[in-house]
């Protein structure tokens, strides 16, 4: 629990009568980049806005830094880009800086300042006396980076923060996240661009239609991703019968069945598979060796659960 | 909370909504004092009159132009505050404010207390430069007394008090929508719709009739200005009312921000 640094416990947000978030249980624990994978709709900056207290559940709660909802808004402690980088449009770098420094309680000097817009990839003397609404979208996003940072907070959320970011960018932001969760800053961003997430996040999360699909870490998503073999049998009895076999053998305990389907996780040895099925006298109609990529993985989860 | 309304004091000090609005609270005062040395110097030439301070026209008589919430700043401050609070919303700024751990409560007062502030000092300029400009073309028309010092402070702090009832109220229903059009147009509204009863009440002859007339919001404020004479029981009803009601606003505007969720 110590460790922990946000566990929702079945948070839940209900519109009339649409869930928009069902039944979340995350885990997200001190140092962790959690990455948070879905659709547009399926729930992500509605679980961000939960967390953040600009939405209030409507069922369930969640713990941030082990306390309670309403006793953890209220500490200093966490920070974030929710939807939209929020800064004033009519006031220049520094001074949105500044207001920020205002909004926080906290007092950092010109130069502290200057010295955050380095480390997001801005160079001061160019515009720290810019107008944001002169700024590309690409500047505003690494903008509301530097202005997250100016608390030092311990948890970061961030909503699509690789928004019109040209290539140089999402490099400069990847470094600065992963500069940040070295110095023990824990991440919760929600992206689409899953092959982003792959290259900083420890942890993923997958939602759809507002429920929490999977929740592994990384190791785990590349072990299912990068290879698995699918079994198809002529009959739903077959196959079941060939799970039940497959499940007294502990090698193959993640394999899960789907109808006239069976997958196998990992890279395991299709002759083993085949004498365990031998052996169980269980017909099996086709055998697919597949290996793919995370986003290959996440499309057939999605297609998987709608069916 | 004392951060928030620093911060709050310098996102508006930054905007040039404020230094527009700045601009004609300063300006107002001296186009008005020139629109009348105009109209002055048109009535003796034309008419042979000798003016309009042989019409009695004083910096007395002329302070009824001022702290009049349906024209001039009257109109102006409420939209301007509107859209000031409406800008933190649209912004996103009012995301930081929750993000980084302040309460509702905090961010309401503060809300609040800075438009009180901002509004109050802009109509005191506004009406001590009218003040200034026309008593130094008219002069006062009658000299300061003690009993002409109690009516002036009595004026002007009811004229304060209405324009902070006036910024609680473009508080709550800005916060309480949260989307600057229709929160600048029910400001409005709600403003005018004031001055209107009041107008009715006046022409209707009920003139401080009835004391207890002084307790619809703006009220005292047309009675002191319309009449010569205030005294202090209908000053403090009428302080009492705008007291009672801004606070019963600012509990429906605070319970309604409390509870929604923020854009």
């Amino acid at each position: 629990m110590e460790n922990l640094i946000l566990q929702t416990v079945d948070l839940s947000k209900k519109y009339k009568t649409v869930y928009a978030v069902k039944k979340v249980n995350m885990h997200i624990e001190r140092g962790d980049i959690y990455g948070f994978v879905g659709e547009n709709g399926a729930g992500k900056t509605t679980i961000i806005r939960l967390v953040t207290g600009l939405a209030a559940p409507t069922e369930g709660s969640f713990y941030l830094f082990g306390e309670e909802r309403n006793k953890a808004l209220k500490k200093h402690r966490m920070a974030g880009i929710v939807e939209n980088v929020s800064l004033n449009r009519s006031m220049t770098a520094l001074e949105n800086l500044r207001y920020q420094c205002y909004i926080c309680g906290i007092q950092k000097t010109d130069a502290e300042l200057e010295s955050l817009l380095c480390d997001v990839g801005l160079n001061p003397a160019e515009i720290a006396k810019r107008k944001i609404k002169n700024f590309s979208l690409g500047m505003r996003q690494r903008m509301g980076l530097a202005s997250v940072m100016i608390e030092d907070p311990e948890f970061i959320l961030l909503d699509e923060p690789m928004n019109g970011l040209d290539p140089q960018g999402f490099v400069e932001i990847r470094e600065a996240i992963l500069r940040l969760n070295k110095k023990g800053v824990t991440f919760l961003i929600s992206s689409h661009i899953l092959s982003e997430l792959d290259k900083i996040c420890n942890k993923i999360g997958f939602i759809s239609g507002g429920e929490l699909v999977e929740e592994l870490s990384m190791g785990e998503l590349h072990e299912k991703s990068r290879a698995r073999i699918i079994l198809t049998f002529a009959e739903e009895e077959e196959a079941k019968a060939a799970q039940e076999a497959l499940a007294s053998y502990p090698v193959f305990a993640g394999s899960e069945c789907a109808g006239k389907a069976i997958t196998v996780y990992g890279e395991r040895d299709v002759n083993e598979i085949l004498a365990i099925l031998v052996e169980k006298k269980v017909r099996i109609s086709s055998i697919n060796v597949k290996e793919e990529s995370v986003e290959e993985y996440y499309i057939e989860q999605l297609r998987r659960r709608h069916g | 909370m004392g951060k928030l309304i620093k911060a709050d004091l310098f996102r508006i000090l930054k905007s040039k909504l404020f230094l527009i609005v700045a601009i004609i609270s300063l300006a107002f005062p001296v186009f008005m004092t020139l629109m009348y040395l105009a109209l002055d110097k048109i009535l003796v030439a034309s008419a042979g009159l000798t003016g309009m301070s042989g019409l009695g026209m004083t910096g007395r008589a002329l302070l009824s132009e001022s702290f009049v919430m349906s024209s001039n700043m009257g109109l102006i401050l409420p939209i301007f505050i509107t859209l000031f609070i409406a800008m933190d919303v649209s912004n996103g700024t009012l995301r930081n404010k929750i993000i980084a751990g302040r309460s509702r409560k905090e961010i309401y007062f503060s809300h609040l207390i800075t438009a009180s502030i901002v509004s109050g000092a802009l109509i005191l300029v506004n009406v001590l430069l009218f003040m200034g400009c026309i008593c130094l073309v008219y002069g006062y028309g009658v000299p300061i007394n003690a009993e002409e010092f109690v009516r002036l402070v009595y004026f002007f702090v009811t004229g304060l008090v209405t324009f902070v009832f006036s910024a609680a109220v473009s508080t709550a229903i800005t916060l309480s929508i949260q989307t600057s059009a229709p929160a600048v147009i029910i400001s409005t509204i709600v403003g005018m719709g004031l001055s209107l009863i009041t107008s009715i009440l006046h022409t209707a002859d009920l003139t401080l009739t009835n004391k207890w007339f002084c307790l619809i919001p703006t009220y005292t404020n047309s009675t002191f200005l319309a009449s010569g004479t205030f005294d202090a029981g209908s000053f403090w009803l009428g302080i009492l009312s705008y007291a009672v009601v801004g606070m019963l606003i600012t509990l429906f505007g605070l319970t309604v921000f409390c509870k929604k969720d923020i854009k």
